[in-house]
């Protein structure tokens, strides 16, 4: 790790208005996690054209911190009311909720804010430990590597995506293709002209998708609810906001090994593409289950299972990071939009964001890093004042929010296309999510499928042979074999995986 | 059976068999095929992209409308995966069985907003289409508290909520368009600006007192 990096680092964060904006970014986030069916991935979508203006560096701070902050959210409605603001609170919601039913709500939020402090802390510690090699991995990728780590981000997705892999596959080659139309990023072909009109030219654009499944899409979903947002806002709280600061914080300090345990775990599962706190969240609570000297009174109000969950989801953010920014994989629908941030501001992921630039990748990690001291000091102070966000009443929230999609969409390029794809991909999102297409897989597509095509023009490029022949590029060089075959197992393992488990049932 | 039970009997197995799933697919299918086909004029640079993409979601498509007549192992690959990844509403959504999804269905009927002419999703759906639409034609500064205050009228807000947050509404559409500049305000058909007709009216009035400063021919000098 280069210190005089990491000092720049801190001058960068600590600069101002930089320093406003990782403030303001962590308490949007805690305010978008908050509300169930918001989030963090809807926030940021609907923030990225707004930020078009801002300096790159403070605009990924903002984008990092609402993250983080979005995380750290999820788990207030899970707690008060049962109802994970996000899906990386889900697993909160097992021990938060019925605490908040034994009158212990202040202490549940308490072990949350703490427990998500710790939690982001020892994850981006490891981080900043581990980010001299991730540099060294990332420069033995060429144009080939990238194109493949590409296609085996979309895969790993799919193979995770409800639905199953195929409509996974399809989503993510949607994503890939629709990114097709306007001029091609190598050869500067015109595609699709017959489409005519100028404002097809410029193609669709990333953020316009990103918004419309993410906040239009969304929306749609959630105007089938009826009333408030909070389902059982009546039963806020169960027993009320009741319960010890103290209590949560000495929790927490008491059981270190659950706390360090649950941090690992969440940083792992986040550093795997297509996994996220979604998962991290569940596999930690399972674990600390699993490990308890009392393991029945989880799902009964055990502080353990709180903590548990709420540590893996914090550090998860930092795990995140990895796949995201060294190869531009982001592993969930927040870090596509973090993605999208990125490439908006001129940050192409890859080895520059670890050796030219690292004092700016370093900022972003110094961010989270004080993120989580912010998110501490707001969790313990403003706990009693943090339940009434949960009381919004979603017909209030969504012709705001679909107005605030339509004009931010336009703000980006000043292109009318970008208005009708929001609407268009919010119809098209709702009904991905309803027959189980990934998503995720689209927005990743659609954000990869220019960085894609540049890397696989390049490749072919570099290789003499005409035809099929110039795809030879990717059997040749050891990273991309590997990749190759890593691809072929992620796609084919699963049901050679059956075959062969049919025929050995069938001998027997 | 009379014509008229027939023709509903028709268009009610027509119904079950195509379902938005088959509509999505179709989707994906046509812009697929034609993304592949037109990609034939482009050069071969420009080419390899759009048509191995189409041709994912194409094989892709495909293999989804014929996994039922397909042997069980490669069937449960293609309809095998867990959720992982995407959001709690999703999960709530998807993997209905039809007893609780019928019990659902009557459940949601009980609340107002269902008993109304349209589904709520189709009528926000809508109403964003003709967002969309209507401030395409006359600029979205005025169409957007319209839009705001029709959205809540229908699911019966109280007054002061509808002109609350339709004010709300002009405020971020006049926010968005003053602060960012954004020139949505100006409808390709009718422009039924406030900027507009503001301008207009100091264009009127400079032009009355430039008029009043010309000297008229044989006027003072």
């Amino acid at each position: 790790m280069s210190f005089e990096a990491l000092g720049v680092a801190v001058d960068i964060v600590f600069s101002w208005p930089t320093f406003g904006w990782m403030i303001l970014g962590i308490l949007i986030g805690i305010v978008l996690g908050a509300v169930p069916g918001i989030g963090p991935a809807i926030g940021m979508a609907l923030l990225l054209p707004l930020t078009s203006g801002m300096a790159g560096p403070d605009a990924i701070i903002l984008f990092v911190c609402v993250y983080l902050g979005g995380k750290y959210g999820g788990s207030i409605a899970a707690i008060l009311i049962n109802t994970p603001g996000t899906a990386g609170a889900a697993a909160t919601t097992l021990d938060g909720y019925p605490m908040s039913r034994d009158g212990k709500a202040i202490t549940a939020l308490s072990i949350s804010a703490t427990a998500s402090f710790v939690g982001g802390l020892i994850a981006i510690l490891i981080l900043f430990a581990i980010s001299p090699f991730l540099a060294q991995i990332v420069l033995a990728f060429g144009s080939p590597e990238y194109f493949l780590v590409a296609l085996l981000g979309i895969a790993m997705i799919t193979v995770v995506a409800k639905g199953g892999m195929v409509k996974g596959l399809v989503a993510g080659g949607f994503g890939l293709l629709i990114t097709s139309m306007g001029f091609a990023p190598a050869t500067g072909d015109l595609r699709y002209v017959s489409l005519q009109h100028p404002m097809f030219l410029d193609g669709i654009g990333f953020v316009a998708v990103l918004i419309g499944v993410f906040a239009v899409g969304e929306m749609l979903n959630l105007s089938k609810e009826t009333g408030s947002i909070a389902q059982s806002g009546d039963q806020l709280g169960g027993g009320g906001l009741s319960g010890s600061r103290i209590e949560g914080i000495r929790e927490v300090m008491n059981n270190p090994v659950t706390v360090v345990k649950s941090s690992l775990i969440g940083m792992a599962v986040g550093a795997v593409p297509g996994a996220g706190s979604s998962v991290s969240n569940f596999v930690s609570y399972a674990e600390a289950m699993r490990s308890d000297v009392d393991p029945d009174s989880f799902g009964k109000g055990n502080p353990r299972g709180v903590m548990a969950a709420e540590c893996a989801n914090s550090a998860t953010v930092a795990g995140t990071l990895i796949p995201t920014i060294s190869f531009g994989i982001p592993g969930s629908g927040a870090t596509a939009v973090l993605l999208g941030a990125l490439l908006l501001h001129g940050f192409r992921p890859g080895p520059r964001l670890f050796t030219t630039n690292i004092e700016l990748t370093y900022s972003f990690f110094v961010a989270l890093l004080i993120g989580n001291f912010v998110i501490l000091t707001v969790g313990l102070i403003a706990i009693t004042y943090l339940g009434y966000i949960t009381k919004v009443d979603t017909d209030l929230i969504i012709p705001i929010v679909i107005v605030m999609a339509i004009f931010g969409s336009f703000a980006v390029r000043n292109n009318f296309l970008d208005v009708m794809t929001v609407a268009a991909f919010g119809i098209i999102g709702f009904y991905m999510v309803k027959h189980q297409y990934s998503i995720i897989a689209l927005v990743l597509g659609v954000v990869l499928g220019p960085i894609a095509e540049r890397n696989l023009y390049r490749s072919l490029q570099i290789n003499p042979h005409d035809g099929i022949r110039s795809a030879e590029i990717f059997f040749t060089r050891p990273i991309s074999l590997v990749l190759v075959i890593g691809l072929v197992l992620i796609l084919f393992g699963p049901a050679l995986k059956e075959a062969i488990s049919r025929r050995r049932a069938s001998s027997e | 059976m009379r014509t008229g039970e027939l023709k509903s009997g028709v268009a009610g197995t027509v119904r079950d068999r195509i379902g938005s799933e088959h509509v999505l697919q179709l989707f994906f299918l046509v812009i697929a095929v034609y993304a592949y086909i037109e990609a034939f004029g482009f050069t071969f640079g420009g080419r390899v992209f759009p048509q191995m993409s189409a041709l994912i979601v194409i094989v892709g498509i495909l293999l989804l409308t014929i996994r039922g007549y397909l042997p069980s192992g490669i069937r449960s690959w293609i309809e095998g995966g867990v959720d992982l990844t995407e959001t709690v509403d999703a999960d709530i959504d998807a993997d209905v069985d039809p007893e609780t999804e019928q019990t659902r269905v009557e459940a949601e009927h009980e609340f107002p907003r269902f008993q109304k002419p349209l589904h709520p999703v189709t009528f926000t759906a809508l109403m964003v289409v003709l967002y969309v639409v209507a401030g395409y034609a006359v600029g979205f500064l005025w169409v957007t508290p319209v839009f705001v205050a029709g959205y809540l009228i229908w699911f019966d807000k109280p007054l002061l909520y509808v002109v609350a947050l339709a004010a709300l509404g002009l405020l971020v559409a006049y926010t968005f368009i003053t602060v960012f500049n954004i020139r949505l305000h100006q409808g390709q058909l009718i422009s039924l600006t406030l900027l507009e007709a503001t301008f207009a009216v100091e264009l009127l009035q400079s032009q009355f007192d430039v008029t009043a400063e010309i000297p008229l021919s044989g006027g003072r000098r």
